[in-house]
């Protein structure tokens, strides 16, 4: 217990890097719960100090909305080591690539959710327990029958070009957005009609009860980001352009130049909550005048650009990178909980594997402990048999005893119960994601070591993208599932058009009654339920979770206090030392 | 001469139009989607399919063709599918980074090179001779991504004295510009020196054993005359064929170089625009590219008529 409580005292004092906390926690025998509620304990408030965004919006409720109980109670708040806030300056960030423009309707990149959330705002996001609470609405009721759902707005919010946000246009964006986003036509099955019922208030009239409705349309990637009506009308479904990146969040876009940089500019005329930072919710303090992203494809590039100083933050490091970097005074290298988790997605529509005991096969044959060693490396991977990640509420063991398997023996006997004759099994994978292809290569392995015959197909990204909407050109791929806090927001959970086509009678009633049920713990039961069904019916093997690492500069303050990284980090409340 | 010029001009005609073709149908051939790409793996099938169909990619490959060429006359390369602007203007933005940074290298390969060549001929077998060819040799061994690399650890990440990467415009801050350049210049310039170096040197050898050399020492012509107005102008002969070659393998170069040091530039543009399938900016780039090579070429046969008298091209 007293190493217990040295390491809660290292984490709060933030002398210890998280990568070695999270070692020495592994010695000490504490699981990823425990490692979780550490790093939510670690999650401190954001200094007090007015916030430099102009006029201050009335107190807005952030509590939880209704029917999402917080599992571990109100974001736990510890004092910082971060000093006194520092208004000025301009935050360099090097992300992996340009990304497609910045609509987020039509686009769902990770550089793009980086970027865009800077800018754009959603109706609710997500706090520091990953609970949905209320962002651009001032609440949610739902009516006792559960078929319709109101939405009051915040008033007296501001558009970059200087528009109030109204209702008419959240409903723009919810139409725009239902008809172009994957999540959006996701929802459009459960919709009726979505209604602007006065200037402030949004109704959504449903055909079934849509429990998750606040988290679908909360803050992710390809989220429904809210943009004035006058916009949308000019572009309809076309995608916005440069001059239409306009939303409500603390920052405005003020240059876009392609394969040169994005920069974006403190918006003076925000109006956000004044309720504590707490993960992606609550004040959003834009001390820095300027946030810079510059696409820097090239990995060791990127690294040098951090230790030179010339960047701020990397949207991504390799653990290679960070081994080689040492002791970086300058760097503030951290080890965060899992971004995603790795996955060998099984064709379940054609093909051999649409033989669920060939799959079970598969499943029985991968030791994932080798594929975590392979693809990320020790100290960066932790074992898991939980589809959704431990720092979310709905993480289960349930059906722990599928995962890991590692054993050849029951795979091959699995395999000729299935009548497997030899036929080759293509896993697709790209070098274009390393901890993707390094996991494929060990798994060939172990089902060669099983008896199958595999064959490792190795492309770049863009013919790998076209090569899987082919159903009978592969039987398996090596993919992530990235964070999301809540599983109707997995598209493999929630429909049947995901890669692989996981679409059996049971999944699709789970999965509906996951979307429906009002109370906690039915869904909670659907989703265990449903976790089960995921290793019985063995659509993809799941790996390690991927820890997540942030590369910062130290000179960067009050970031890993006030905001999640899990769906991209945001610069607000966060400054520059000089 | 100006007819020649005129008809080397005519034929560079025919020559992008093939080299547009072969582009055109070899990037419609390698499997990959834009539209996939552009949407990434979360998208639905039906997603991609609309994209796909918003993009005219869907079109039978002998329509695609036939609208790409004849736009293509009337000098219009489309938009690209990934930037969402015209394929001129993404081209024109970055002609300027790969144009200077092009310019900037051959400027600096051949400072280094003709002093490095013409001394090391001069003293032949001397240590600073065997010194100069080491230099030479490392810069033709040494791939140019690794040695920017080793520049950046060294000046950016080390000394701290230049920027590890990016571009100013030299519009904006010429000194900015010019200290996001020197590493880049150096890195693409460093193997073209090498080969240029070596090749001075060998010219040089080679005209200081001829006869009108011999005899301008017997006139009494001073040393250095002898060497920069008598022995250097001749062995400058081959030396601007292979500037011309090195300036083509500098645009090939500068493919690596850019992505290394995080520069906007063609060469940039046109891996990305491989990698994103943006079918419509990797023909414009690669036709641009062939413009450029064959106007090269075409200077540096110009330049011939200048540096050797006994040149003559056509009638006259």
């Amino acid at each position: 217990m007293a190493h217990h409580d040295a390491l809660l005292a290292q984490m709060l004092s933030r002398r210890s890097s998280r990568r070695a906390l999270l070692k020495r926690a592994a010695i000490l025998g504490l699981g990823a719960p425990a490692l979780a509620g550490l790093g939510a304990a670690c999650r401190g408030e954001e200094p007090a100090a007015p916030s430099p965004a102009a006029p201050s919006a009335s107190p807005q409720a952030t509590s939880p909305v209704a029917g999402q109980t917080p599992a571990a109670g109100q974001p736990t708040q510890a004092p910082t080591s971060a000093g006194e806030p520092r208004r000025g300056g301009r935050l360099r960030v090097a992300t992996t690539g340009q990304p497609a423009g910045l609509d987020m309707h039509i686009r769902a990149q990770r550089t793009i959710t980086l970027i865009g959330w800077h800018m754009y705002e959603a109706l609710f996001t997500f706090d520091g327990n990953y609970e949905t609470v209320p962002m651009l609405a001032a609440g949610y009721e739902v009516s006792d029958d559960g078929l319709t759902a109101t939405i009051p707005l915040r008033r007296g919010v501001r558009f970059h070009n200087g528009e109030e946000m109204r209702a008419a246009d959240v409903v723009a964006s919810f139409e725009r957005w239902a008809e172009v986003s994957s999540l959006g036509i996701a929802i459009s099955e459960f919709l009726r009609e979505v209604v602007e019922v006065d200037d402030y208030t949004v109704e959504f009239r449903l055909s079934s009860p849509l429990v998750a409705l606040p988290s679908m349309l909360a803050r992710q990637s390809g989220g429904l980001s809210i943009h004035p009506k006058s916009v949308l009308d000019q572009v309809g479904t076309e995608p916005l352009t440069p001059d239409l990146y306009i939303g409500t969040g603390p920052y405005q876009l003020v240059d876009f130049q392609p394969d040169r940089f994005t920069l974006l500019r403190r918006f003076d005329g925000y109006v956000g909550l004044d309720s504590p930072p707490s993960g992606y919710a609550g004040r959003k303090a834009a001390y820095l005048d300027e946030i810079e992203f510059v696409p820097m494809p090239d990995e060791a590039a990127r690294v040098a650009g951090l230790q030179a100083g010339d960047f701020h933050y990397l949207e991504e490091i390799i653990p290679d990178q960070v081994e080689a970097i040492g002791d970086d005074p300058s760097l503030n290298i951290q080890i965060l909980p899992p971004r995603s988790y790795g996955v060998l997605i099984m064709n379940t529509i054609a093909g051999p594997m649409t033989n669920v005991k060939l799959r079970q096969a598969v499943l029985a044959a991968v030791d994932v402990e080798a594929t975590g060693q392979a693809s990320h490396g020790e100290g960066y991977f932790e074992p898991d048999p939980g589809i959704m990640l431990p720092q979310t509420r709905w993480h289960s063991t349930v059906g722990q005893e599928y995962y890991d398997q590692g054993n050849p023996e029951r795979a091959r006997q699995l395999a000729q119960e299935a009548g497997y004759d030899g036929t080759p099994l293509r896993i697709l994978t790209t070098q274009e994601d390393l901890g993707d292809y390094n996991a494929a290569v060990v798994i060939q392995q172990q089902l060669q070591q099983a008896g199958f015959n595999v064959q490792l197909e190795v492309m770049d990204e863009a013919t790998l993208d076209e090569m899987l909407e082919d159903d009978n050109r592969w039987e398996m791929t090596t993919n992530a599932y990235v964070f999301r806090p809540d599983p109707v927001l997995i598209a493999a959970f929630a429909s049947c058009t995901a890669d692989g086509g996981w679409c059996s009678d049971p999944k699709v009633e789970v999965a509906r009654r996951l979307q429906t049920e009002t109370d906690p713990g039915a869904r909670f039961t659907a989703f265990e339920e449903l976790q089960m069904l995921w290793y019985t019916e063995a659509p993809a093997v799941k790996l390690v979770n991927n820890l997540g690492i942030a590369p910062l500069s130290a000179k960067v303050k009050n970031v890993l206090e006030t905001t999640h990284f899990e769906i991209e980090p945001e610069f607000t409340n966060c400054w520059l030392e000089e | 001469m100006t007819a020649y010029i005129l008809r080397r001009l005519l034929l560079l005609i025919p020559v992008l139009l093939v080299v547009g073709v072969i582009v055109f149908t070899l990037i419609h051939l390698i499997p990959g989607d834009p539209a996939a790409v552009m949407l990434g793996r979360e998208a639905t099938r039906e997603q991609v399919e609309a994209l796909r169909e918003r993009l005219g990619l869907n079109e039978p490959f002998h329509v695609q063709f036939f609208k790409w060429f004849t736009n293509v006359l009337r000098l219009d390369f489309g938009n690209s599918l990934f930037l969402d602007q015209p394929v001129t203007r993404a081209l024109l933005d970055r002609v300027q980074p790969t144009g200077l940074l092009t310019l900037y290298s051959l400027t600096l390969a051949v400072l280094i090179a003709i002093p490095a060549g013409v001394v090391a001929a001069v003293r032949r077998n001397s240590l600073l001779d065997r010194l100069l060819m080491v230099f030479s040799i490392s810069g033709v061994a040494i791939p140019n991504f690794f040695f920017g690399i080793l520049l950046i650890l060294l000046f950016a990440v080390i000394l701290g004295w230049l920027p590890s990467g990016g571009y100013v415009d030299i519009t904006d801050d010429p000194v900015e510009h010019l200290k996001h350049m020197v590493m880049p210049t150096l890195a693409l310039s460093f193997s073209a020196a090498g080969l240029m170096a070596r090749l001075v040197r060998s010219s040089m050898l080679d005209v200081l054993h001829d006869d009108y050399v011999r005899t301008a020492y017997a006139k009494g012509l001073p040393h250095r005359h002898v060497i920069l107005r008598h022995a250097l102008r001749n062995a400058l002969i081959p030396f601007l064929t292979i500037v011309g070659i090195s300036l083509a393998g500098m645009l090939g170069g500068s493919v690596v170089i850019e992505t290394v040091f995080n520069i906007p530039g063609m060469g940039r543009l046109l891996v990305q625009s491989v990698t994103r399938r943006d079918f419509p900016v990797v023909q414009a780039a690669v036709m641009v590219v062939a413009a450029v090579e064959v106007l090269v070429m075409l200077l540096v046969d110009i330049l011939y008529v200048y540096i050797d008298p006994r040149v003559r091209y056509g009638s006259d």
